[in-house]
C-alpha cells in the first residue's frame, strides 16, 4: 500500500486553498485596480473633450476650433456638427472608420489600441450660440492610445503574482514548520508505544499528549487497549505456564511409576500392579489433554445460536454422572419446573456444561448428601438453572477466581479426585458461547449453588412440522 | 537418613518415596501442602528436603524462605516445572541447593539426592572409610579389610548415618530422628539391637573395635588410633 503522509496531505490542501483564495484576491484586486485605471482615464477623456469643445469658435456661422493644439499629438478626435459637416481636424478625414465611432471601447489605429468616447449632440457654449444662429449642437469623438495604461496594468499584475507567490512559498515552509510542530505530541506518543513489547507493558501517555484536546483520547485509547491487552496476555501466559505445570507433572507421574518398575526384578504381581499403576497415570494424562483441548476449542468457537430443551441436556447430564454419584454416595435431585422449556444453547454442549458442573458439586458433596437441581424463570425471558451442593461452600477469596483456569479452591481434594481445576472454566466459556452467564453463589459452611442464566427461546419449528 | 518430600501430587510424591525407599534405603516423609511441608522440616531433622514449587497453602519459595530465615540448613533439592534461566538463579539464590526439572529422570533424583546429602555432610565421595571399614552409599555394600560383610538394611542404615557423620559422637535421639520417618513408633532400645548385631559382624575375630559406645552421649565410629 502507497504510504501517505498526513503532513504533506495537510501542507498540499492547505496550499491548493491558500491558492485558490489568493487567486481569487488576486483577480478581484486586479479588476478593481483595472476599473479605477478606466475609470480615471474616462475621466481624462471626458476633460479633453471638454477643453475640445471649449475651443469651438462660432465665425458667422462656420465652427471650427480656436486653437487645435490644446489636443495632444498622438491623440485622436473629431468634431462634427449635427449636420454631419466635420468641423475638425483639418487633415484628412477618413483617419478614423465608422467601427471606432460605434465602438470607442477599444479600437486599433495604426497598430495602436485607443480607448475613447462620444458625445453625442452637446451644444455650444451659450456665448458662442449667440452669435450665430448655427445649428446648436456638436458631436464630439475622443481617444486615447492605452499602450501606458496597459503596460502598467502588466506590471501591476506581475507585481501582486510575484507577491503571491512568495507569499505561497513562505506560507508553505511556515505551515510544514507548524504542521511538524503540531505532531510533535503525536511522534512522541508513537515513541512511547513503540517502546512497548510483550514483555514490558509499560506504558505512560506523555503529558504533552494528555494535555492535547485532539490526542487525549488517542492516549486514553491506547492505554485502555494496553491494560486490556497486558491483561489477557498476563491470562494466556498463567495459562501457558499452569499447562505446562500441569502437563509436566502428569509426564513425570507417569515417568517415575515406569522407571520404578524398571529398576530391580519384581515379582510378577508386583509388574501387573506396576503397570495398572502407568495406566492409571496415563488415563488421567489423557484426561487432562482431553479438557485443555476441549477449553481451547470452546474458548475459539464462535457463539451459538442453536435452540435445545433443557431436559434433554440435564438428562444426558446426569445419567453420565449417575455412576460417579452413587460412588460417593451422593443423590442428584432434580426439580422438575421448566425442564420443557426452550432454551439457546447447544444440547451437547449444555450437557457438557451440566456435567462439569454437577461433577464439580458432587466432588464438594458429603457422603449421604444431595445435589439439587432447580430450574426458576427470571426476569427478561431467561432461565436460571441452579446446581446446589451441600459441601462447605467456598472461601470469599477464592470466590472470583472460581471460574478461572487451572484454579482450585480446595487443592489437596482436588488433586486427590483428580481434578484439574478445568471443569468450571470449560463450563463458563461454553455458557457464554451460548449466549448465556454464570455465577457461584455461597455461604460458607452452607454448600455452594452454580447459577447458569440461559436465554428462553421460541420453539423452533422444524420441516416435519414437528416441534424441536 | 531421612527425607521429606512437599509435593502436592500424591502419586508422584508415592513414586518418589518409592524409589527412594526401594533404592537408597532412606526413611521419608510426604506433605502435600506448604504449610504442612514448613511444619515438618521445621519439626524433624532431616537429611535433605524435596520440595515442590507449586504448592497449596504456602509456596515453595516462600517454604524455602522461611526455612532458611530460621536457619535451618537441610540441604533443598527443588523440583520445577518453570523451566527458565531467571527463576533458577532465583531458587538457587534463596537458599535451593539445587534443582530439578519436571519431569525428571527418578535414577537422576536419586543420585543428585543422595549427592546432596552426603556433600552436606562432608564427603566428596559416596565412600565413607573409616580405617579399614568402607561403605559404599550407591551400592549399598560395608567391606572390613576388602571383604564384603552382610548387614540388614536397619543395620545398612544406621552405619551408614554414623559414617556419614565423619567420626562425630551421635546421639540416640539424633540416629532415631533420622533412620524413622514421622510414622514410626520411637523405641531407644531397637537401637542397641542394631548396634549390637553391627558389632558382631564388622568388629569380630579379635579386630580392632571401630564401632564405640560414648557413655551418656551416644555412639561413634572411629579408628583405633585415635
Amino acid at each position: 500500500m502507497k504510504q501517505t503522509s498526513i503532513r504533506r496531505r495537510i501542507l498540499i490542501w492547505f496550499l491548493l486553498l491558500q491558492g485558490v483564495v489568493a487567486v481569487c484576491a488576486l483577480f478581484g484586486g486586479l479588476l478593481y485596480a483595472r476599473r479605477q485605471q478606466l475609470k480615471a482615464f474616462d475621466a481624462e477623456l471626458r476633460g479633453r473633450m471638454s477643453t475640445v469643445l471649449s475651443q469651438i469658435e462660432n465665425q458667422n456661422g462656420q465652427l471650427s476650433l480656436s486653437n487645435p493644439d490644446v489636443v495632444p499629438s498622438g491623440h485622436l478626435f473629431l468634431v462634427r456638427s449635427s449636420g454631419g459637416k466635420i468641423i475638425a481636424p483639418n487633415g484628412p478625414k477618413d483617419i478614423i472608420s465608422d467601427s471606432a465611432l460605434h465602438r470607442p471601447d477599444s479600437f486599433t489605429y495604426q497598430g495602436k489600441h485607443y480607448r475613447g468616447a462620444v458625445w453625442r449632440s452637446i451644444p455650444l457654449p451659450e456665448e458662442e450660440l449667440e452669435k450665430q444662429d448655427a445649428s446648436a449642437t456638436v458631436d464630439i469623438f475622443y481617444a486615447m492610445p492605452t499602450a501606458l495604461l496597459d503596460s502598467r496594468f502588466r506590471e501591476l499584475i506581475i507585481a501582486a503574482a510575484t507577491v503571491i507567490v512568495a507569499f505561497l512559498i513562505l506560507s508553505a515552509l511556515m505551515t510544514w514548520w507548524a504542521i511538524a510542530k503540531g505532531l510533535a505530541p503525536l511522534n512522541d506518543l508513537a515513541e512511547r508505544a513503540s517502546e512497548m513489547d510483550a514483555d514490558s507493558w509499560r506504558f505512560e501517555v506523555p503529558a504533552q499528549a494528555t494535555a492535547t484536546t485532539e490526542l487525549a483520547p488517542l492516549g486514553n485509547a491506547l492505554t485502555q487497549l494496553i491494560t486490556r491487552l497486558k491483561a489477557a496476555f498476563d491470562r494466556e501466559r498463567r495459562f501457558v505456564s499452569d499447562a505446562g505445570h500441569e502437563l509436566k507433572t502428569a509426564v513425570a507421574i507417569q515417568k517415575s511409576t515406569l522407571q520404578l518398575l524398571e529398576r530391580g526384578v519384581l515379582s510378577v504381581s508386583a509388574y501387573k500392579q506396576g503397570i495398572e499403576r502407568a495406566l492409571e497415570d496415563t488415563n488421567r494424562t489423557e484426561k487432562l489433554v482431553t479438557s485443555m483441548l476441549r477449553l481451547a476449542s470452546s474458548e475459539s468457537g464462535r457463539t451459538s445460536q442453536s435452540v435445545s430443551v433443557l431436559i434433554d441436556s440435564l438428562t444426558a447430564a446426569v445419567a453420565d454422572l449417575s455412576t460417579m454419584a452413587e460412588k460417593l454416595d451422593v443423590r442428584i435431585v432434580v426439580n422438575n419446573d421448566h425442564l420443557q422449556s426452550h432454551v439457546i444453547g447447544d444440547v451437547d454442549e449444555l450437557a457438557m456444561v451440566w456435567r462439569n458442573v454437577l461433577e464439580n458439586a458432587l466432588q464438594h458433596s458429603p457422603a449421604e448428601g444431595e445435589v439439587r437441581v432447580d430450574v426458576q424463570s427470571a426476569r427478561g425471558g431467561v432461565l436460571d438453572v441452579c446446581i446446589a451442593d451441600a459441601g462447605p461452600g467456598i472461601a470469599a477469596e477464592d470466590l472470583p477466581h472460581i471460574f478461572e483456569r487451572f484454579y482450585r479452591a480446595d487443592h489437596s481434594r482436588a488433586r486427590k479426585t483428580g481434578g484439574f481445576g478445568l471443569g468450571l472454566a470449560i463450563a463458563k466459556s461454553l455458557v457464554e458461547r451460548n449466549r448465556g452467564s454464570i455465577e457461584m453463589r455461597t455461604t460458607l459452611g452452607r454448600g455452594a449453588c452454580v447459577v447458569v442464566r440461559l436465554t428462553i427461546a421460541a420453539p423452533k419449528i422444524s420441516v416435519n412440522g414437528s416441534v424441536h | 537418613m531421612r527425607v521429606l518430600i512437599v509435593e502436592d501430587e500424591e502419586r508422584l510424591a508415592r513414586n518418589i518415596e518409592e524409589g527412594i525407599a526401594k533404592v537408597a534405603g532412606f526413611a521419608v516423609d510426604i506433605a502435600h501442602d506448604g504449610e504442612d511441608g514448613l511444619h515438618l522440616a521445621m519439626s524433624n531433622e532431616y537429611d535433605a528436603i524435596l520440595l515442590d514449587l507449586m504448592l497449596p497453602q504456602l509456596s515453595g519459595k516462600a517454604l524455602l524462605a522461611s526455612l532458611r530465615r530460621a536457619g535451618r540448613k537441610t540441604p533443598v533439592l527443588v523440583l520445577t516445572a518453570v523451566e527458565d534461566k531467571k527463576s533458577t538463579v532465583e531458587l538457587l539464590n534463596a537458599g535451593a541447593d539445587d534443582y530439578l526439572s519436571k519431569p525428571f529422570d527418578l535414577g537422576e533424583l536419586l543420585a543428585r539426592l543422595k549427592a546432596l546429602i552426603r556433600r552436606s555432610q562432608g564427603h566428596a565421595t559416596p565412600r565413607f572409610t573409616t580405617a579399614d571399614l568402607e561403605l559404599d552409599m550407591n551400592t549399598r555394600t560395608v567391606r572390613r579389610k576388602g571383604a564384603v560383610i552382610d548387614v540388614t538394611p536397619m543395620e545398612y542404615r544406621v552405619l551408614e548415618y554414623l559414617m556419614a557423620r565423619s567420626e562425630a559422637v551421635v546421639s540416640k535421639t539424633e540416629l532415631l530422628e533420622h533412620l524413622y520417618d514421622y510414622n514410626w513408633e520411637k523405641f531407644s532400645n531397637v537401637l542397641e539391637v542394631f548396634i549390637s548385631g553391627l558389632r558382631r559382624k564388622i568388629d569380630r575375630d579379635g579386630w580392632p573395635k571401630l564401632i564405640h559406645t560414648v557413655r551418656g552421649h551416644g555412639y561413634v565410629v572411629r579408628g583405633h588410633k585415635r
